[in-house]
C-alpha cells in the first residue's frame, strides 16, 4: 500500500488542530457569554440599589416611596422590559409586580443571587437581593428585580459571530502553514528522489549522504548499502568473466591450431569439410571475444574509470597493422588520414571501438570496395574517429536498431550483431557521441564518434572523484 | 632457430609446437614457469614464447625474473585476458610482443620470425626476411647471397622496414628515426628513397606495400 508523507503529515497536524479549535470556539463562546452576562448582572444589580436606597422604614418595617417618574426610569431600558418587587420576609407583597411574588427563593449564601428564570413565556433574568438597612431591623426585606434577555441574546449572538470569525482565520491561516511548512519540510526528500530518478542506469556511485537530511540519512545508507551490494556483485562478476575469458580461449586455441595444422595434411573434400569448420570456428572465437569484450566494456561503466590521455592517431596506426592482412585477403583497399588527436579514455576499450567499426566495415563491403579510417580534431575543437565505408549502408530507419545487442539487419547474414553495441558502451564510457551517416559519395556508411575536448574531459574527471 | 615454449595447455602446446617446427624452428615445451627459468639461463634460446596464466609461478613473474637476469632473449606473450592493462603490463617488465588467445598459426608463426629476426639482429648483427639479409655491422645488403647495391638512406630505409616488419611502419616513424637535428627528411624524400628500394626489390619475392595515410609494410612471400 502506498502513502504520502506529506498528506500523513497533513492529516497528523490537521486533525487535533481542527478538533482544538472547535474546543476553543466552544470555549471563547462561553467565556465572552460569562463576561458579558456579569456586565449586564452588575447593571441589574444597580437598579436593586436604587430601589434599595427609596425604601423608608415605617412602624410595619420598610416601605417603598417610589415616584411615579422614579419608577419609570427605573423600568426603561433600551432593549428590555424591566420587572421589580419588594417582597417582605413574610412574603408579602410591599410594592412592585405581583408577577415576581411567586419567583421569590430566599438566597443563603451568595447574596444577592442571580438566575434565569420565565415570566409567562418571556425568558428572564432575575436578581434577587435581601436588603437589610440596619443591625436591629427585623430581617429587612427581599427585593426583586428582573429583566428580559433581549440584550444579552443579541450580545450572545455577536459574541458567536466574532468567536466563529477569529477561529475560522487561525484555523485557515493553521492550515495554510502547515500545508507549506510540510511541502517546504518534505522538499529535501524530493529533490533527493529527484537525483536518484536522474541518474543513469548503471551509475553505481554511492550517494552524498551528506546532502540529505539528518532524518532519512539512515534510509539513504541503507540505499547506499545496496548500491555496495550491487557493485560487489559487478566485481564477482567482472571476476567470472576474466576467469570465464582465460577457460574459453585456451581450448579455443588448441582447437584452432590443431585444426589448422590438419587442413594442411588434408585434399579434396575432407578438407573442404575441414575449412567451414574452421570458419566456424573463427566464427566462435570472435564472438567469445566480443562478448567478453561487451561484459568488460559494461562493467567498466559501473566503476570510476581510470582515463588518461590516448592519442587517437597511434590507434588508427595500430589498428592498420592489426587489420591490413584482413583487408588484403577480402581485396579491399584499406586507407587512412590520421591527424594528431588526443581524448581522455581508457586505450584498450578504444581500441576494441576501433577494432568493432572496422571488424563490421570490412565485413559488409563488397570485394573492391574501399574503406577509410580517419581521426584528428574537428574545427569546433572536438576530437573525433571515423571509419566510412562504400558498402551497402544501413537505411536511415534502421540506424537506432543497430546499437542494440544481437540486433542483425535483414541483409546482414556474417556478423554477431555485438560490434556496435561494443561501440555504443565504450562511447558511453567515454561520453562520446556516435553518428550514423551516408558515405561520402552518397553511398556506404560512415560511422563517426566525437569524443569530448580532452581539457573539458579531463577536469570532469576531476570532478567526478 | 631454437624456441622455447611455455604453456601449461597441452593441447595448446602441442599445436603450438607442430606449427612452429613446420615453419622451420625446432622447440622445447616446458608447462611451468620454474623449470623454464633455469633452461633459460642454461640454453641460448632464440625466442621465448611464454602463457601469462600458468599454475605456480606466473608468466609475468618468469619474464620478470628472465629480464632480472639480463638475458637478451626476445619474448612474446600469450595471453587469454584482453584488457590492456595485462598486455601494457607485460611489455613493460620486458616482453617484446603480445598475442591474445585464440589466435591463427600463422599469425603467431609471422610473430615468433619477426621476433627472432630483431634478436638475431642484436646478437649476430644480421637481419633476414626470405632471400634477403642486412649486415648491420658493415651496413651491406644482399639478395639471395648477390650483394644490393644501396645507397646510406636507402639502406637505412629498408633496415627500419625489417625490423618492423610485419608490423605496418609509419612515415612519421621513420621520418623521426631517420631525420637528424641538421638533417630534416620530407616526406616526399621517403616516397623516392621507397620507389628505389622496390626497384632494387623487383621479383625478389620481397616487396614493400604502401598503406595509404600511415606507411609502408615489407612482404615476403616466405
Amino acid at each position: 500500500m502506498s502513502y504520502s508523507i506529506r498528506k500523513r503529515l497533513i492529516g497528523y497536524l490537521l486533525v487535533p488542530l481542527t478538533a482544538l479549535l472547535a474546543f476553543s470556539i466552544v470555549t471563547d463562546y462561553r467565556e465572552g457569554l460569562h463576561v458579558a452576562n456579569k456586565a449586564y448582572d452588575h447593571a441589574l444589580f444597580g437598579t436593586v440599589l436604587a430601589i434599595a436606597a427609596q425604601l423608608d422604614p415605617d412602624e410595619n418595617g420598610l416601605d417603598l416611596d417610589l415616584q411615579e417618574q422614579a419608577e419609570q426610569v427605573l423600568r426603561t431600558d433600551m432593549a428590555d422590559e424591566v420587572f421589580y418587587a419588594v417582597i417582605d420576609r413574610h412574603g408579602r407583597l410591599i410594592a412592585g409586580d405581583p408577577l415576581l411574588q411567586s419567583k421569590l427563593i430566599p438566597p443563603h449564601g451568595d447574596n444577592p443571587v442571580y438566575r434565569f428564570d420565565h415570566i409567562g413565556n418571556q425568558e428572564v433574568r432575575l436578581v434577587t437581593y435581601h436588603y437589610r438597612p440596619t443591625a436591629n431591623a427585623h430581617e429587612g426585606v427581599f427585593i426583586l428585580v428582573a429583566e428580559t434577555t433581549k440584550k444579552r441574546q443579541r450580545d450572545a449572538s455577536r459574541i458567536m459571530v466574532t468567536t466563529l470569525w477569529t477561529d475560522l482565520l487561525l484555523i485557515l491561516t493553521s492550515l495554510a502553514v502547515v500545508f507549506f511548512g510540510v511541502r517546504y519540510a518534505v522538499a529535501p526528500l524530493e529533490r533527493m528522489s529527484q537525483r536518484i530518478d536522474r541518474r543513469e542506469p548503471d551509475d553505481l556511485r554511492p550517494l552524498d549522504e551528506a546532502q540529505a537530511p539528518k532524518e532519512i540519512r539512515p534510509f539513504v545508507r541503507a540505499i547506499n548499502r545496496l548500491i555496495a551490494n550491487l557493485r560487489e556483485a559487478a566485481s564477482a562478476q567482472q571476476a567470472f568473466l576474466s576467469n570465464a575469458a582465460h577457460q574459453l580461449r585456451t581450448p579455443l586455441a588448441a582447437l584452432q591450431t590443431q585444426l589448422e595444422l590438419v587442413a594442411e595434411t588434408l585434399q579434396g573434400e575432407p578438407r573442404e569439410r575441414l575449412r567451414r569448420a574452421q570458419e566456424s570456428l573463427v566464427r566462435l572465437s570472435h564472438l567469445t571475444r566480443q562478448m567478453l569484450a561487451l561484459a568488460r566494456a559494461a562493467h567498466q561503466a559501473n566503476t570510476e574509470a581510470d582515463f588518461s590521455p590516448v592519442s587517437l592517431e597511434d590507434l588508427v596506426e595500430a589498428a592498420a597493422s592489426d587489420f591490413l592482412d584482413t583487408a588484403i585477403a577480402r581485396d579491399l583497399h584499406l586507407e587512412f588520414e590520421p591527424s594528431p588527436a588526443v581524448v581522455a579514455g581508457q586505450a584498450w576499450t578504444l581500441r576494441e571501438l576501433l577494432a568493432n567499426l572496422l571488424d563490421n566495415a570490412l565485413r559488409y563491403t563488397p570485394a573492391g570496395g574501399r574503406v577509410t579510417v580517419r581521426c584528428g580534431v574537428a574545427a569546433s575543437g572536438i576530437p573525433f574517429l571515423e571509419v566510412e565505408d562504400d558498402g551497402p549502408g544501413i537505411p536511415p530507419h534502421e540506424r537506432d536498431k543497430v546499437f542494440e545487442r544481437f540486433v542483425r539487419l535483414e541483409s546482414d547474414s556474417a556478423g554477431s550483431g555485438l560490434g556496435l553495441a561494443i561501440v555504443k558502451e565504450v562511447a558511453d564510457l567515454h561520453r562520446a557521441h556516435i553518428t550514423l551517416t551516408e558515405g561520402s559519395n552518397g553511398k556506404g556508411l560512415r560511422v563517426r564518434v566525437e569524443f569530448p575536448p580532452l581539457q573539458a574531459a579531463l577536469s570532469r574527471q576531476e570532478n567526478d572523484s | 632457430m631454437r624456441v622455447l615454449l611455455v604453456e601449461d595447455d597441452a593441447a595448446l602446446a602441442a599445436g603450438i609446437v607442430e606449427g612452429l617446427e613446420r615453419a622451420g624452428m625446432s622447440v622445447d615445451h616446458l608447462d611451468a614457469a620454474e623449470p623454464a627459468e633455469s633452461a633459460l639461463a642454461l640454453t641460448a634460446y632464440d625466442l621465448a614464447i611464454v602463457d601469462l596464466g600458468l599454475p605456480g609461478m606466473d608468466g609475468l613473474e618468469l619474464i620478470r625474473r628472465v629480464r632480472r637476469r639480463k638475458l637478451p632473449i626476445p619474448i612474446l606473450i600469450l595471453t587469454a585476458r584482453d584488457g590492456l592493462d595485462d598486455r601494457v603490463k607485460g611489455l613493460d617488465i620486458g616482453a617484446d610482443d603480445y598475442l591474445v588467445k585464440p589466435f591463427l598459426l600463422p599469425e603467431l608463426q609471422a610473430r615468433a620470425r619477426a621476433l627472432i629476426r630483431r634478436g638475431g639482429a642484436a646478437t649476430s648483427s644480421t637481419l633476414t626476411i626470405g632471400p634477403l639479409t642486412l649486415d648491420l655491422g658493415l651496413r651491406t645488403a644482399s639478395l639471395d647471397g648477390t650483394e644490393l647495391e644501396l645507397t646510406g638512406r636507402e639502406w637505412d630505409v629498408l633496415q627500419h622496414l625489417m625490423l618492423a616488419a610485419p608490423k605496418v611502419l609509419s612515415k612519421k616513424k621513420l621520418m623521426e628515426s631517420l631525420g637528424s637535428w641538421d638533417s630534416e627528411i620530407s616526406p616526399n624524400a621517403i616516397e623516392i628513397y621507397v620507389s628505389r628500394l622496390r626497384a632494387k626489390l623487383a621479383d625478389s619475392g620481397v616487396t614493400i606495400r604502401t598503406v595509404r595515410g600511415i606507411g609502408y609494410r615489407l612482404e615476403s612471400a616466405e
